[in-house]
């Protein structure tokens, strides 16, 4: 049985690669994860893809904002990302619309997430009053 | 007179022998002794010596049955005293092994005891513990709660305030201030 690191570098490989189709790909990690009795790993299994991902020079990234981005603005998050990881790395970005964090942005890469949302500096600002 | 008349007829005796008196005769005197003699003879040859051993063999098992009552004797007044002696080691052995067993089973119970108290501590240390990070969790949550409805309430105000623009506009001086960091 391979480990799921193993699953993940060889999914990352594939990707990048374009040996296998996409679709199959998803065909085949999940089947894996069903033979496997991981089903509960997938969130884990994606993660760890898009690290391999981001280690191989391809970044994927996930853009939450209370209104939708402008190309400047998404511009700009891109260059705040290749100042982190590099300036060679390919970005690929998904956007999110979620009105509950009021306003700001929130950024999940395959390392982190950075919340700038405003939603989180009133909860920071309520939590200081509260102590 | 009488006397006198006594006295003059005893002392008128004719002179007559004593065996010829008594009618002894000194032939079969002696024939009667070899007779005797001989008798005795035979009687000590024959019957005599059997009847001595007879009498000391019945005198020798008698002296050995009265050894044998003896030493019997002596070994159940030995046997008795060292029944008294085990008796007695038994006893003493008996009382250390209750007085052992009294002093383990106390030990016994005291650990026992002992035991029960420390866990009983511990199962108060233990529910103290969780009531303490229960009331820490319900604090927190309570906060977080009360944190997430002020910001809900807050942002339904901010919501208005902050028009597409000016998010863009936030967003960029975040990435700013990130940057310079």
């Amino acid at each position: 049985m391979k480990s799921r690191t193993k699953v993940a570098h060889f999914a990352a490989e594939a990707l990048l690669n374009n040996t296998i189709p996409r679709d199959r790909l998803v065909a085949m990690l999940a089947s894996w994860l069903k033979d496997t009795k991981n089903t509960r790993q997938s969130s884990y299994l994606v993660q760890d893809i898009a690290r391999q991902l981001a280690h191989s020079g391809y970044v994927f990234i996930t853009i939450t904002t209370a209104h939708p981005i402008t190309l400047q603005t998404k511009s700009s998050i891109v260059d705040y990302i290749h100042s982190y990881y590099g300036a060679n790395v390919t970005v690929e970005t998904k956007e999110v619309i979620n009105p509950a964090i009021i306003g700001g942005v929130q950024i999940d890469t395959p390392n982190g997430s950075l919340d700038a949302s405003v939603k989180r500096k009133l909860i920071q600002i309520i939590k200081g009053v509260q102590r | 007179m009488i006397l006198l008349q006594f006295a003059s007829e005893s002392s008128a005796p004719p002179p007559e022998s004593v065996t010829a008196t008594f009618g002894i005769s000194w032939q079969a005197l002696l024939f009667q002794a070899i007779t005797f003699l001989l008798v005795v003879w035979v009687l000590k040859k024959f019957v005599v010596g059997k009847i001595y051993s007879v009498i000391d063999a019945r005198e020798k098992a008698i002296n050995d049955g009265l050894a044998q009552a003896a030493k019997a004797k002596e070994e159940l007044a030995n046997a008795e005293s060292e029944i008294d002696a085990i008796l007695n080691e038994a006893r003493t052995q008996a009382d250390v092994v209750v007085h052992n067993a009294k002093k383990e089973s106390a030990e016994i119970i005291k650990a026992a005891e002992d035991k029960a108290s420390a866990r009983a501590d511990a199962i108060m240390h233990d529910a103290e513990e969780k009531l303490k990070l229960d009331v820490a969790k319900a604090r927190q949550a309570l906060e977080s709660e009360t944190a997430r409805l002020i910001s809900e309430v807050s942002g339904s105000i901010l919501r208005d305030k902050i028009t597409a623009e000016k998010d863009q506009k936030l967003i960029m001086k975040e990435l700013e201030k990130r940057r310079e960091k």
